[in-house]
């Protein structure tokens, strides 16, 4: 019988607790089971308002560069950048998502992704948009894989 | 995608729009329901297969992936588990980002979710949140004294 020690500084791991995702799914699912999709999609938004403000910032003061590279970001910290495919040209960025790592990792898990997952593309990055005084569409979204199709486009005149 | 980096924001906001919408108790029904279905599913199992063993395999995989600055002390003799979380990397990280204000009781959900799965088990959790403000806190597992396992 002996004591074990394990002693660590947060430098010697990279940040990346995958079962977040299913953390996160759970809190989806368990709002719209209480408070329904409206629901869903006001909690979404308060996130994205509080979380996204900087991003926004940024985005609009340095344009949509700004926004194609945060995605590069959290894909390459989610270890899946060959998942993603961005495209910007003049006033237009793409994004082409052949497979969600969170996803990918429920599944993994055993985990079915919830109804709600489609929100944390639509109306997240449409809050985001609309923080960054961008227009955003989203043309597909596969529940399967969570590969997603969307862009996010300058506007010609302000919004009234 | 809410990228797993960016869950720790996820939930704080979560906490504030469940309080908003039904008070702290709805807060409290939320971590109930997390405690009796996710972690009584993960923590739960590994702890009925493998006693306090499984509260270290839990607790070292978890932290490792959290990146945390911790010390984990592990007396097999005494089967007792002791935690030093010197910086914990979710409340540091909403400290860290500055413009959110983080859940007025962000670090309560680590008290609520884990002590009845391990009470079920026969193992108390004593913890010390007198340092969370400096995103620190310090806690240790053990077996309850009419514990037959």
């Amino acid at each position: 019988m002996s004591k074990r020690i394990v002693d660590r500084r947060a430098s010697d791991n990279p940040y990346l607790h995958r079962d977040f995702h299913i953390s996160s799914d759970l809190s989806l699912s368990y709002v719209e089971e209480h408070f329904g999709k409206q629901g869903v999609k006001e909690f979404i938004q308060q996130y994205a308002e509080a979380y996204y403000k900087p991003l926004a910032g940024r985005t609009a003061e340095q344009g949509l560069g700004a926004l194609e590279e945060y995605f590069q970001e959290i894909y390459t910290a989610e270890e899946a950048s060959e998942a993603l495919e961005t495209s910007l040209t003049v006033g237009v960025l793409q994004v082409a998502v052949s497979w969600c790592p969170g996803v990918r990792h429920m599944k993994q898990k055993g985990h079915t992704p919830s109804a709600g997952q489609v929100e944390a593309v639509r109306t997240l990055y449409g809050a985001l948009a609309e923080l960054a005084g961008l227009d955003f569409s989203c043309s597909r979204y596969d529940a399967e894989t969570g590969a997603a199709e969307f862009m996010f486009c300058e506007r010609k005149e302000p919004r009234l | 995608m809410i990228s797993c980096t960016e869950f720790i924001p996820l939930y704080s906001e979560l906490f504030k729009f469940l309080e908003k919408k039904g008070g702290y108790q709805e807060v409290l029904r939320y971590w109930k329901y997390i405690s009796d279905t996710y972690v009584e599913t993960l923590l739960g199992t590994l702890v009925d297969q493998k006693g306090m063993e499984g509260c270290w395999e839990y607790w070292t995989r978890a932290l490792n992936e959290e990146a945390a600055d911790f010390t984990m002390t592990y007396d097999e003799k005494l089967q007792e588990i002791t935690f030093e979380m010197h910086h914990c990397p979710s409340k540091g990280l909403l400290m860290k980002l500055g413009y959110m204000e983080p859940y007025h009781a962000y670090c309560e959900h680590c008290a609520v979710i884990y002590e009845p799965v391990l009470n079920r088990r026969g193992i108390a959790q004593q913890r010390d949140h007198s340092r969370t403000d400096e995103a620190a806190c310090s806690s240790r597992l053990y077996y309850m004294e009419n514990h037959n396992g």
